[in-house]
Order: C-alpha cells, then structure tokens, then sequence
C-alpha cells in the first residue's frame, strides 16, 4: 500500500514530487493563521533527486 | 543494498557535522549510535519494524542528550529521517502551540508497521502520535494535522 493512501485520513496535504513550485505565500499565509512563532524544518536531501535515494 | 544504505546514513551524519560551520556558541553532540559493520547481518523485523529494539535504544539515546541539554534550538544532522523525532517533539513540548512543522520530504513519512517496515518511513505518522505504536506513544503533544505543511 502506498503510504500517500494516508493522506486523507490523517488530514494532510502533500505537495506532489512532481510539482517544483515552492507556494512561498501560501506558507506564510498557513503561518500567520496558526500564529506560529516557530518553525521546525525537516529537510531530507532526497527532494533534491528521488530517482537517487529510492 | 541494505549495507550500503545503513553505512550511508551513518558516513552522511559523519560528512553533515564535518561540513557544517564550527561555532563556539553552539554545542555540539554526537548520539552514541551503534556504527554499521563491515559485514552487517540482516536486521531482524520485530514487530513489524525492522531492528526496532536498535531504533528504540537510539532514540531513548537522543532523548537522554536533549533531556540533559534542554537546548531551545536545535539543528541535526543525520543519518536518516528518524533523527527528527526526538527534537521535533521535545520542541513542542517546550513551546506547544507556537510550534509548526514544515516537512521537505519527498516522501510524506506517515507510513506504519502494517504497510512498511522501516521506521524511518513512520516518523511524521509517529509525530502525530498514529505510526509505529511503540514509536508514537513516545510523544506526549502529538501535532495535529494543521500544525504540520508539506
């Protein structure tokens, strides 16, 4: 089963590999409705080639 | 296939905090991770998860530092996906609701033990307190869904 399936359950929108825009203001626009003062950024480096890391 | 990857996540956290600009005003602390072997056996699924027992030992690990430490900002370099959990959750104990997640992944990392067995691939589930059960009971303020942008 692919995990995506999820998705809906757990209530979260997932920007799709294969869409390379960045919505900067949509963002902002989720930080400045949740008042959040501080974010945790997870980074994995396999967002920079998928292909690479399976 | 799977030796080349557990040596990559060990070499890659090794090469991150070689990398990474050394600041005197900023501490910084090796979790004691068991390092691959040479000829590493097959890791064991236990429960569902692979090597889970060594993936619970590293991130009480990780916990044992931060629980020390109580840093108010944290940065980690890893290894794989997992690395993410301890701080991610001990931030939001510390600041609650001022906490949001923003998750750069190509994977959404929200799988569990019932459709995959790598514990690295539950973390985000885990976070919400709906992954790996043994993993997710860890958290005490599970994020909610609007706290979490992908």
């Amino acid at each position: 089963m692919d995990e995506k399936k999820l998705l809906p359950e757990l209530g979260l929108d997932y920007q799709l590999e294969d869409d390379q825009q960045v919505d900067v203001k949509k963002i902002q626009k989720w930080i400045d409705q949740h008042h959040f003062s501080k974010i945790l950024v997870h980074f994995d480096i396999d967002v920079l080639d998928r292909k690479l890391f399976f | 296939m799977a030796i080349w990857v557990y040596h990559s996540y060990y070499f890659g956290a090794q090469l991150l905090n070689w990398l990474a600009p050394q600041n005197p005003q900023q501490k910084s602390i090796q979790v004691p991770v068991v390092a691959p072997q040479k000829d590493q056996p097959k890791l064991k699924v236990e429960s569902g998860v692979t090597a889970k027992s060594t993936v619970l030992d590293n991130v009480h690990q990780a916990q044992k530092i931060v629980d020390a430490e109580q840093p108010n900002r944290i940065i980690t370099l890893g290894g794989n996906c997992m690395v993410s959990q301890v701080p991610f959750s001990y931030l939001h104990d510390k600041y609650g609701d001022d906490v949001g997640i923003i998750w750069i992944d190509a994977h959404p990392d929200i799988s569990n033990p019932q459709i995959f067995s790598n514990e690295h691939a539950m973390i985000l589930a885990n976070l919400m307190g709906k992954g790996d059960p043994d993993l997710s009971k860890l958290i005490k303020h599970p994020f909610s869904n609007n706290s979490i942008c992908m």
